[in-house]
């Protein structure tokens, strides 16, 4: 196309006509600039919203069965309440899945059925309908994966033996608390588990009586912190710095290096090694038979090699390390280690031998650790975490048990197994992850609800999320056919109650910004018509040659839009470059961000750690589409000017 | 074969006062023949070769090119496939080099351009005709004005026209290269047999032409 051809001549710049090529560098400029930050804001925008969808239906599944007023008011629900094999307790899915008998009611054992009470809805056969279990065999047969779920919802009170954190040493955290039942099957829960942190092992180690070969053989200590020094450690005939108090001659305190400043009061001297035997040499030399020797700060020491044992005080280390510029090797007891750098397993190709007492993922399920007499293992969010919880902590969950007179309140044991990260929904910060027994136990003893007012208990399924409305329509299809439909509600993570809002929050908030995008990119653009209009006159006679040699008066306005069009695919490239650089370096563009401000430009609690840095197609599909229409659209007012021009006149004027 | 037919043709311009440039104006031009229209400037000469060339519309008259009625839809068409331009100041596109300006009525005629097709071979020849094929890839704006011109005339020749249309060939250019140039169009024009409608005020290029015409006050005589 010689248009074309003729549009890139007309667009590289010449000194004659510099002002073209300003104003034309400008433009791609602005437009680039205007590219770069919808790519940017875009792209972080939807990573955010995917992490945060992908964090919402680890937890909560992409798509949800829950009965509805119809389940719970059959027959077959209210069955159990008048039921004497059923304990008179209404039963969850997970129960009724469980049972033997779809219908526990016994003519002759129970008492007589009320006369308003639904009547049974029966198979042709005579059988009673088992929804439940129907349900699960047609879940199954459409090969999904899924497992029922329960919420309940209890206090919780926690003890923090812990001098760190918020909490100070022995007090207590009080939180009323939503409970959702641990799903072994969720296929995606391994990934919102949290390893346990170096703080966590320390407290573990300290108070973890017979779980200190499981912590140990499931973690890889990479370095320790000493500050009593093993003798051992040290070679012979070396001469270490060290300070003394004259009221405390037994204990020897060792600088880390040798420039250290000698503390008021403590005397400077030296000490050195013979067999086990120390020698002080100081002002007044002395000989210490058995001396105390701490470090002035704590040692860290590199662990080459472990050996576990059931007692913490048995653990052997081979280590390593630097003292004043001393090599420090030998094999020393635990004494009063604490890990500094560790890293620890929850993800396992197989059950481990020994599991770990935190919770962890397995050839593909998760596990909690078995209950020990500190309690029931559970998993709070990751926010108790910064309240200074650690993994092992104990404490109660407290609930109202109604009884016929009276209401009284039980307690259950509990026990920090893990922390998982909710994500970002309204719930997250006070959802506990417990095992089924607990929220089996609650709801029998009170019948509570979840405090948000949705069900109690339904169906995760775990396919998804892409195509959950298709899915959707599958599944309700599928349960039409079986007449099971009324039994049940089929919603998707759209449909959520605790995050429907926010997950149409973001939306809206995305595409407020694409229309601001739209029209931030429409001004740029319209640079474009500033600097075809200058080229149109400065290209005046060009045209008329070109019309006398045949051109048509669309192969002139081709010419000019043609610019517009390359322009705005120039600046999508150049603006797409620079928008995937920042993208890779967007830890440093955050970090002057928040120089700038002075405080964390983005909150952790809101956008994660770190923010996504993947360009967005969607983003890149918008640019790739808007910026050249606009600019072609810009290009078309001066391009139709251009082709109205009168060649005998523009060639008369020369 | 009758190359161009215009009848009856007239053009006023009103800047302010009403001027007729040409007031009754019919013309016929046979395929090989070329005519010599000549006249004082301000007569019209280029309003006329302008309207002939379907660049400028006439207020009246009919123009017929090749046997088919100018209309402003196939005016373009009917440029790029029947006529070739040569103005008074080259008009050469000064981005380009000296054989993209020559091969420039094709590419807008959609014709292919590469090294083996029929319109590049042509450009080649009527460079070599020129004698300009070892300029063939200096950029226009470093030719001289001679060359300029005898480049104009390459570029007229490339799609084949039947019918050249000269304006002033060698109004810009001092005595001996504007003969050479007059020369050179007149000896194309003969051995290629195109129509040539050359409007001049020299005398002497205007001889070499079949018929000769004087434009004076908006008729030709």
């Amino acid at each position: 196309m010689f248009e074309l051809t003729i549009a890139f001549r007309y667009l590289i710049p010449r000194k004659k006509s510099l002002s073209t090529a300003l104003v034309s560098l400008l433009s791609v400029v602005v437009i680039s600039l205007v590219v770069w930050l919808v790519l940017v804001f875009l792209s972080v925008t939807t990573g955010i919203e995917r992490n945060w969808l992908q964090k919402l239906t680890s937890l909560h599944a992409p798509l949800r069965l829950t009965p509805t007023e119809y389940y719970y008011n059959s027959y077959y629900y209210q069955a159990d309440v008048l039921s004497s094999a059923s304990d008179y307790s209404l039963k969850t899915i997970g129960e009724k899945a469980a049972s033997l008998r779809s219908d526990p009611y016994s003519d002759s054992l129970d008492a007589e059925l009320p006369r308003n009470w639904p009547s049974p809805e029966r198979h042709r056969d005579g059988q009673l309908r088992d929804p439940v279990k129907e349900t699960f065999s047609l879940l199954n047969e459409l090969k999904l994966d899924y497992q029922d779920y329960e919420i309940s919802g209890a206090l919780l009170r926690l003890t923090l033996n812990h001098p760190t954190g918020m909490a100070g040493s022995g007090s207590t955290l009080s939180q009323m608390s939503y409970l959702l039942s641990f799903m072994d099957r969720n296929p995606r829960f391994g990934s919102l588990i949290l390893p346990p942190s170096i703080e966590d092992l320390n407290s573990m180690l300290k108070s973890g009586e017979g779980q200190i070969e499981s912590i140990l053989s499931n973690s890889h200590i990479n370095e320790v912190c000493v500050s009593s020094l093993n003798p051992g450690l040290i070679p012979e005939n070396v001469e270490l710095i060290a300070f003394v108090h004259p009221q405390t001659p037994n204990e020897a305190l060792i600088p880390l290096d040798r420039e250290t400043k000698v503390p008021n009061g403590w005397q400077m001297g030296h000490l050195s090694r013979k067999g086990s035997v120390w020698q002080w040499k100081s002002n007044f030399g002395k000989i210490i038979d058995k001396p105390l020797i701490r470090t002035h700060q704590p040692l860290t020491l590199l662990v080459n090699r472990l050996i576990a044992a059931p007692e913490l005080s048995n653990v052997q280390l081979s280590v390593t390390g630097t003292l004043q510029g001393i090599a420090l090797q030998n094999s020393i007891r635990w004494g009063d280690a604490t890990i500094s750098s560790a890293t620890t397993q929850i993800k396992f190709d197989q059950l481990p031998k020994l599991s770990p007492p935190w919770a962890f993922e397995a050839a593909g399920r998760c596990y909690l650790p078995e209950p020990s007499s500190a309690g029931q293992p559970f998993l709070l969010p990751k926010s108790y975490r910064d309240m200074g919880v650690k993994i092992g902590d104990r404490g109660t969950l407290n609930f109202a048990s109604i009884g016929a007179a009276s209401v009284q309140e039980q307690r259950i044991q509990v026990q920090v197994a893990a922390f998982y990260d909710p994500g970002l929904f309204s719930m997250g910060g006070r959802c506990l992850i417990v095992p089924k027994t607990i929220t089996r136990t609650i709801h029998a003893a009170s019948q509570t609800f979840s405090p948000d007012g949705s069900p109690t208990n339904g169906i995760s399924i775990w396919n998804g999320p892409q195509d959950t409305d298709l899915l959707k329509e599958q599944i309700e299809e599928s349960l039409r056919k079986a007449e099971l439909l009324p039994y049940w509600k089929v919603s998707t993570y759209k449909d959520f109650e605790f995050s429907k809002e926010l997950f149409q929050q973001f939306r809206s908030d995305r595409t407020l910004f694409l229309l601001i995008a739209l029209l931030i990119l429409l001004v740029a653009c319209c640079n474009i018509i500033s600097l075809l209009v200058l080229l149109v006159n400065d290209k005046k006679r060009e045209i008329a040659i070109l019309q006398a040699m045949g051109a048509s008066r669309r192969s002139v306005a081709a010419i000019f839009g043609s610019c517009g069009l390359i322009m705005g695919a120039l600046s999508s490239v150049i603006g797409t470059a620079a928008a995937i650089f920042t993208l890779n370096h967007l830890d440093v563009v955050v970090g002057f961000l928040s120089a700038l401000q002075g405080h964390a430009a983005f909150q952790p609690a809101f956008f994660g750690q770190t923010l996504p840095n993947q360009l967005s197609n969607e983003a890149l599909l918008f640019v790739f589409i808007a910026t050249p229409l606009l600019s072609l659209l810009a290009g078309l007012i001066p391009a139709l000017r251009a082709s109205r021009i009168r060649p005998s006149m523009a060639l008369r004027q020369e | 074969m009758t190359i161009l037919q215009a009848e009856h043709l007239k053009k006023s311009f009103f800047d302010p006062k009403r001027l007729d440039v040409l007031s009754d104006i019919s013309l016929t031009l046979c395929a090989g023949e070329s005519i010599a229209i000549c006249g004082r400037s301000g007569e019209g000469k280029t309003t006329l070769l302008h309207i002939l060339g379907t660049l400028e519309a006439p207020d009246s008259g009919t123009l017929t090119i090749a046997k088919i009625p100018v209309t402003p839809r196939n005016a373009h068409r009917l440029r790029q496939q029947n006529i070739g331009f040569i103005f008074q100041s080259f008009n050469l596109l000064e981005d380009f080099t000296t054989l993209d300006n020559v091969l420039m009525p094709a590419r807008i005629a959609r014709l292919p351009t590469d090294a083996n097709s029929a319109a590049y071979q042509n450009a080649i020849e009527n460079l070599r005709e020129v004698d300009l094929l070892n300029r063939a890839q200096t950029p226009a704006k470093l030719l001289s004005g001679g060359e300029r011109q005898r480049v104009a005339i390459a570029r007229a020749l490339c799609n084949n026209p039947a019918l050249i249309l000269a304006d002033e060939p060698s109004g810009n250019l001092d005595r001996a290269n504007a003969q050479r140039i007059g020369q050179l169009l007149i000896q194309c024009v003969n051995v290629k047999k195109k129509s040539l409608i050359l409007a001049t005020h020299d005398p002497d290029l205007a001889a070499l032409c079949d018929r000769r015409y004087l434009l004076k006050d908006g008729l030709l005589c």
